[in-house]
């Protein structure tokens, strides 16, 4: 059986407290782990990173060391995206974030802060297969 | 015979009371209403001509008065009948002379004694309409130059293989504080800014703009021009005629322009990225504090995240103010 793993990028400790409020709200109780930099997320993902298990990365965008469009550049050499899915999250309300997203296949979603309850509970079929 | 119905107004000058006559005959036969103004020296002319602003069709001189011949008389009269056209009636043939005459500048040279009412009719409608034409030419000579020496925008002309400036006009002097005289013991490399004596970094041409060089005023001030240019013949030899723009001013607003947008542009990218980071936070507790189910000790700790975001937000808010005022200095 392939196990999930739940993952949040962001620099913003808060951002991550209150995304993992709204999380547990819509009975998403995943076992999660919080990175502070593309970096770190890379890193760890890298080494740990097993084919048969499902990956779901919330990730922002601007960060110091290594920000999300550079940790996006760097998934394609270790994973796909059926493996893996990103939800940009982003306190960035800029179209040209939104069109560049577009461009990269891992990213299921661009979600502005702050992300609803609502919102979430649209994308928990994404979440379970 | 049909006689000329146009028109003529002739000054006569002419001391001699039967060739007067004869001339007047001759007239008389071939133009319908000739108007003859009959004076009998240089000064008579030349007082006339002083007190009456009449148009003139053509000066019938004779070549030895009381008051003034030969050469002389040439000289003198051309200067005071203007673009007229002046023919010369002598009694004497002296080929040499009157080849001279005509290089002074009078339309014809006839002899007396070979006149006859056509042949002076027929000097008379030739100068007059060969005249016309080269007082259109002399006036659209004229103008040409008129539009290279007063022209608002610096020109000048150069040879096209050694660039020696030939011609610059009144703008180029004033503009660049060469003398016509200097000007023309110069070649157009002379003006050219060597690039390699400064530093780039401070050049405020953005690139890419064509036919845009240096030019190193007299006074050492260096600038930025526009130059189009285009082939003439000039005296004999080809030669460049050239327009300049100076658009230092331009370029140096084209500059401040460019700086301006950058610093709104880093403006725009913190209202997007960094004045909603705090706002989006705010936002996201206050979701959570609003919900029923939250623990009230959970709320609070909330709540003081939502102060430090608050004044997060403020800051940043007055950072934006203050780049604002850095993009008008």
């Amino acid at each position: 059986m392939s196990k999930q793993h739940v993952f949040f990028v962001d620099d913003d400790l808060i951002a991550i407290m209150i995304l993992k409020k709204v999380l547990e709200k819509c009975d998403l109780h995943a076992s999660s782990l919080s990175f502070k930099n593309g970096k770190e997320a890379l890193d760890y993902f890298q080494s740990n990173y097993s084919s048969t298990d499902h990956y779901v990365i919330f990730l922002d965008i601007n960060m110091p060391v290594m920000n999300g469009w550079e940790f996006l550049d760097a998934l394609s050499a270790f994973t796909v995206p059926e493996k893996t899915t990103v939800f940009l999250v982003t306190s960035s309300v800029d179209e040209a974030d939104i069109i560049r997203a577009k461009q990269y296949p891992f990213v299921s979603r661009f979600l502005s802060k702050p992300v609803s309850v609502a919102t979430v509970n649209e994308l928990k079929v994404m979440f379970n297969d | 015979m049909h006689k000329d119905r146009k028109k003529y107004t002739i000054i006569v000058v002419e001391d001699n009371a039967g060739d007067f006559f004869l001339l007047q005959d001759y007239l008389d036969e071939m133009i319908l209403t000739p108007e003859i103004i009959h004076v009998a020296s240089f000064k008579e002319l030349d007082s006339y001509l002083a007190s009456n602003s009449k148009e003139i069709d053509i000066v019938l001189l004779d070549l030895s008065l009381p008051d003034k011949r030969g050469e002389e008389l040439i000289k003198e009269t051309l200067k005071i009948v203007g673009t007229t056209p002046t023919v010369v009636l002598t009694g004497y043939p002296d080929f040499s002379f009157a080849v001279k005459s005509l290089g002074l500048g009078i339309s014809d040279y006839l002899l007396k004694d070979d006149l006859s009412a056509a042949t002076l009719y027929k000097s008379i409608l030739y100068n007059i309409e060969r005249n016309k034409n080269l007082v259109k030419l002399k006036e659209s000579e004229h103008r040409y130059s008129d539009l290279f020496h007063l022209s608002p925008q610096p020109m000048w002309v150069c040879d096209a293989e050694n660039f020696q400036f030939l011609d610059v006009n009144l703008s180029a002097v004033n503009h660049y504080g060469y003398t016509t005289e200097e000007f023309q013991n110069m070649v157009v490399g002379d003006i050219e800014f060597d690039d390699t004596e400064t530093d780039l970094s401070s050049d405020p041409i953005p690139g890419n703009f064509e036919d845009v060089y240096k030019h190193k005023k007299k006074n050492g001030e260096v600038v930025y021009v526009a130059i189009r240019s285009n082939t003439i013949p000039y005296k004999g030899r080809e030669a460049k005629v050239v327009l300049v723009n100076d658009i230092t001013e331009s370029l140096r607003h084209l500059k401040a322009i460019e700086q301006q947008n950058e610093r709104l542009m880093e403006i725009a990218w913190t209202q997007s990225h960094e004045v909603r980071a705090p706002l989006a936070r705010i936002m996201g507790l206050i979701q959570l504090i609003s919900d029923a189910q939250t623990p009230v000790e959970e709320k609070l700790e909330m709540l003081s995240h939502v102060m430090d975001s608050a004044n997060e937000l403020d800051g940043i808010i007055r950072k934006i103010v203050k780049q604002s005022k850095s993009i008008f200095p």
